[in-house]
């Protein structure tokens, strides 16, 4: 890739050129990679394809007095553009990506989900998995789930969690809680509104690997209750600080749909404001409506992209304006972490790990690719458990690497198909979640519910990171230079997800909602 | 040539191109040694913010300081673990005292 030969003639990938005043951002929506350079370099960029180095230094040279001087920092330019995959001498070849199918293999799990138990105190309104809560009351024994447990961690998995049903109305709760968290991180899903003080002190044992994540829809109960039983905000909300007493860290999650939008944002002020014991929450995650279940029985529990977008951005501005404020400077909304490791690091991305490096286990031991499937008998990948629910070691791995519900999983990709656009940036986001797509083996860009969400936060994430630690006065024109680019590959250390095998290509998983 | 941009650290890539093999068994060495273990994420990435002050390595402090604040690391336990990294550095200058101490007294 970095070797140019300026004697012979070059190429360029296909190009989508994006303009923040005297920046230009040069996106390779194919391959998933961007540079930020100025106008000059840009023109110069979308003049290279089939030219040769004479060709373009006559043209842009037109002007110029010093042309070896010129000459010498127009060949750098292309040399740094060829570095990081904008210009080769090889004309391109016409192959049209495949998919992931056979590109990335199973290496690693990484996060493990646990329904815990499917009975609940709650009606939600948007429940996917509303269909079993209490009419399934079936759960795995406590011995068997840490059989799992350990087969799940010796094939790598680092995070766990347990979401439900409701998790603290399982009896044996707080033994699955202290088998986890002695080895692992874990993150356990609740509505918060049975959480005691006694049951918070419980937890407090086992606080230097534990998250608990609290569903909370609004600011206020008038909010909170348009998805959640009524009278459960204060309750939930007195959880959140019961926890936040005992120094357990905590985030919060929302489901925004259309009559919340403008309530959402404002429960992130709230949250932001909220300081126990000098404890405050960690972070507020925005969770896109997974329309299944019950929120398929509720005409009202929608969201469109615009709106999920609004929600996104007023979030984050409440964010930067409690930081700014000096109010809260560790609150964050790991949307816009994702988005900003989407918009950083490649590389190219399809899809999610689900099936990868996820997995999912149910109420009776049923393996599923991941959490948001997991009421679906069509991606259901087969029991772990015998009839009894007695659970064999080696049963996990075993299943993981040759059920076909699961390599039909690992096949699905949002490969661009005939009539969808040329140069939107699925190969950045991986297209999101392909559950909440109609059609779940392809078409990604107009079936997505939120595919527009995806597109403009990716780019906003994209601008932003071109224009990193730059003035708009550094940025001169007499000559094409190069500020800024995206990292091939995901930075060391920034995140724990590095699991994948990868394609020649460079090909990759995206993230789904791991943060941790 | 700007020294220590915060830019810099995307170039490992390239450095990882100089010598794929050994820098992948790096990276893996690395991994396993952040994975969770007897020591939780949390108190690995503080141990590590640590160190690189003390090993004063800006990119070391950029990457680990991110990731303490991941894992779930306040402020206030991220100060004190620099804290106990002055204060060992600290105490190693003045506990070296010893050997001047010693060079001078030590007569036999």
């Amino acid at each position: 890739m970095s070797v140019l030969d300026l004697e012979q003639k070059l190429y360029t990938p296909k190009l989508r050129v994006e303009k923040e005043g005297e920046l230009r951002v040069v996106i390779d929506p194919d391959n998933a990679r961007w540079i930020s350079v100025n106008d000059f370099g840009a023109r110069m960029l979308a003049a290279a394809n089939d030219r040769t180095f004479a060709e373009l230094a006559r043209e842009f040279s037109k002007d110029v007095k010093d042309k070896d001087r010129f000459e010498s920092r127009l060949k750098k330019y292309l040399h740094k553009c060829a570095k990081r995959g904008f210009l080769t001498n090889t004309q391109p070849s016409g192959n049209v990506y495949r998919g992931r199918a056979g590109q990335i293999g199973i290496k690693r799990l990484h996060e493990m989900w646990i329904l815990t138990n499917f009975t609940c105190n709650l009606r939600c309104k948007h429940c996917y998995t509303m269909d079993r809560v209490n009419k399934d009351r079936r759960i795995l024994e406590a011995d068997e789930l840490k059989k799992i447990i350990d087969d799940a961690r010796a094939l790598g998995t680092e995070v766990f969690y347990f979401s439900g049903g409701e998790p603290f109305l399982r009896k044996d709760i707080m033994s699955l809680v202290e088998y986890v968290t002695e080895r692992s991180t874990l993150i356990l899903f609740t509505n918060g509104t049975l959480i005691t003080e006694e049951i918070a002190k419980k937890l407090s044992n086992f606080k230097e690997r534990l998250i608990i994540q609290v569903s909370i829809e609004g600011h206020d109960e008038e909010n909170n209750s348009k998805i959640r039983n009524k009278g459960m905000f204060k309750r939930a909300m007195t959880g959140v600080k019961l926890l936040l007493e005992e120094g357990i860290m905590v985030g919060i999650s929302s489901t925004p749909i259309s009559s919340t939008k403008e309530s959402v944002p404002k429960l992130t002020e709230l949250l932001g404001k909220l300081k126990v014991n000098s404890n405050s929450v960690r972070y507020h995650h925005l969770i896109y409506m997974i329309c299944f279940g019950n929120a398929l029985k509720f005409p009202f529990m929608t969201l469109s992209s615009d709106e999920l977008s609004e929600v996104y951005d007023s979030c984050c501005s409440v964010r930067k304006d409690l930081k700014k404020k000096k109010i809260n400077r560790a609150l964050k909304i790991t949307n816009e972490k994702i988005f900003d490791a989407y918009a950083t690091n490649g590389p190219k991305k399809d899809l999610c790990g689900a099936g990868y490096t996820i997995l999912a286990v149910d109420t009776q031991g049923k393996l599923y690719p991941c959490a948001s499937t997991i009421s679906d008998p069509r991606y259901n990948a087969g029991s772990l458990v015998d009839e009894e629910g007695r659970y064999t070691p080696g049963r996990l791995k075993e299943l993981w690497e040759e059920s076909k519900v699961l390599e039909d999983i690992r096949g699905f990709t949002i490969k661009r198909h005939d009539d969808e656009p040329e140069d939107d940036l699925r190969f950045f986001h991986g297209g999101g979640c392909w559950y909440n797509m109609n059609d779940p083996k392809g078409a990604f860009s107009k079936e997505h519910f939120f595919a527009g969400t995806y597109e403009d936060k990716t780019l906003q994430a994209i601008m932003k990171a071109a224009g990193d630690d730059l003035d708009e006065d550094d940025i001169t024109n007499k000559y094409p230079k190069m500020y800024n680019y995206m990292s091939p590959e995901r930075i060391a250390c920034a995140g724990s997800r590095k699991t994948v095998d990868k394609s020649d290509d460079g090909l990759d998983i995206g993230y789904c909602i791991c943060f941790s | 040539m700007k020294y220590y941009d915060s830019k810099d650290l995307k170039l490992i890539d390239d450095f990882k191109e100089y010598s794929p093999e050994l820098f992948d068994a790096y990276m893996e060495w690395g991994n396993k040694i952040f994975a969770g273990g007897a020591l939780s994420k949390k108190t690995k990435e503080l141990i590590a913010v640590a160190v690189s002050h003390v090993v004063q390595c800006p990119y070391c402090i950029d990457l680990h300081t991110k990731a303490a604040d991941n894992a779930g690391v306040t402020r206030e336990e991220l100060a004190e673990a620099v804290h106990v990294a002055s204060a060992i550095k600290g105490g190693a200058t003045l506990f070296h005292g010893i050997l001047a101490v010693k060079t001078l007294e030590d007569e036999d």
